[in-house]
């Protein structure tokens, strides 16, 4: 660790094909589809603040996985999340995510992560029409001490431990100067080393901590840091995360849903189809003060 | 009555854990993990890349999902 001082700092400067911003379930499933898709010679970089073991709000470990479609229909999530979240949801994304999730749980449970199974189905994986035990209606159980070190460990095999930045903390982004609209730079700070990261992408996908809790700081840290980058540059959210652990917490689908062709520039996304899911008032105050480019 | 002393048992224990005054690896009860650390093969035994356009992830290869 480099002793506090005030001298001017490194600047290290980074060239990649794809950046992901943030260690969490959602990058991590994008890095895992992205790999797949992308040819050998594309470069794909993931940043996160901290270690991407114990990144995200499962960091700490969850009890349960909040969604699994199983024996319900895509239809009765979207009602549920609809309902739940006070018609303030994008229902078509709703049922993406609620069409594809069950596919990444099966990925979980191939990779390690235990899941509690009914009495006469014990044994027998999800993929293979297991029946789940249930807490509620989406939820299932699962003994989820390791759930993060697993979606992590399948992450760094994919793109490669060397493509990995931990402990880059990423404040701003800059656009391109010739394409409107288009994300050119991720420019961060080390949190352990006096240095200052430049990553230049051709595209990104911004998946960093939101401003959920910040009134009341939870277990888990959230920095606000992608409500207060993406926001400056008239980018808007889609598929967050609900606080409370409803049912749309589905993030490691997120990341890997792909809008059509491929991987888009989150700035890309504009105004009008901001995906406005019941934010505090604090932050809805905090998102209006900054005004798009 | 056990229930009430267990239970009062286990709210000592959690305030000395939370207040930090033990300092003890954490031993679990149950497995955590069902496969050895460092063994996930993430593109083992998965499709090649088909179709990029498709909407579909491409562990979903050749499955139907609903669509609206």
């Amino acid at each position: 660790m480099s002793e506090g001082t005030f001298d001017n700092p490194e600047v290290v400067e980074v060239e990649t094909d794809l950046l992901l911003i943030g260690g969490s379930m959602a990058a991590c499933g994008a890095a895992f589809e992205a790999k797949h898709w992308a040819s050998d010679d594309t470069k794909i970089i993931l940043i996160d603040k901290a270690a991407i073991n114990r990144s995200d709000a499962v960091a700490q470990g969850l009890p349960a996985i909040n969604t699994y479609i199983g024996e319900n229909t895509p239809e009765d999530y979207v009602r549920t999340v609809h309902a739940d979240l006070m018609g303030i949801t994008r229902d078509v994304l709703v049922y993406d995510i609620g069409r594809h999730v069950d596919d990444t749980v099966h990925l979980f449970e191939e990779w390690g992560l235990p899941i509690w199974k009914s009495k006469e189905t014990e044994g027998v994986p999800l993929k293979d029409g297991s029946k789940p035990v249930r807490s509620g209606r989406w939820q299932i159980m699962v003994n989820g001490e390791s759930y993060k070190p697993i979606v992590a460990e399948a992450e760094k095999k994919a793109i490669g431990i060397e493509n990995i930045y931990e402990r880059v903390f990423i404040v701003k982004l800059l656009l391109d100067a010739n394409e409107d609209n288009r994300l050119a730079d991720a420019i961060g700070f080390s949190v352990r080393e006096n240095k200052i990261y430049v990553f230049k992408c051709n595209t990104a996908l911004l998946a960093g901590g939101g401003a959920i809790h910040r009134r009341r700081p939870g277990p888990h840290m959230v920095s606000g840091v992608e409500r207060g980058i993406d926001l400056r540059h008239g980018g808007g959210s889609w598929g967050g995360n609900d606080h409370d652990g409803k049912p749309l917490r589905a993030d490691p689908v997120q990341g890997r849903v792909r809008p059509g062709r491929g991987v888009v520039p989150v700035v890309q996304i504009q105004g009008d189809q901001r995906l406005w899911r019941g934010l505090h008032d604090q932050e809805r105050r905090y998102a209006e003060g900054l005004r798009p480019l | 009555m056990a229930t009430s002393e267990n239970s009062i048992t286990q709210n000592r224990e959690n305030r000395q854990i939370l207040s930090g005054r033990v300092r003890e690896v954490k031993r679990f009860k149950f497995p955590v993990r069902t496969t050895p650390v460092g063994s996930i093969d993430p593109y083992g035994n998965k499709p090649d890349p088909i179709d990029i356009n498709s909407q579909m992830l491409f562990t979903e290869e050749g499955t139907s999902l609903p669509s609206i």
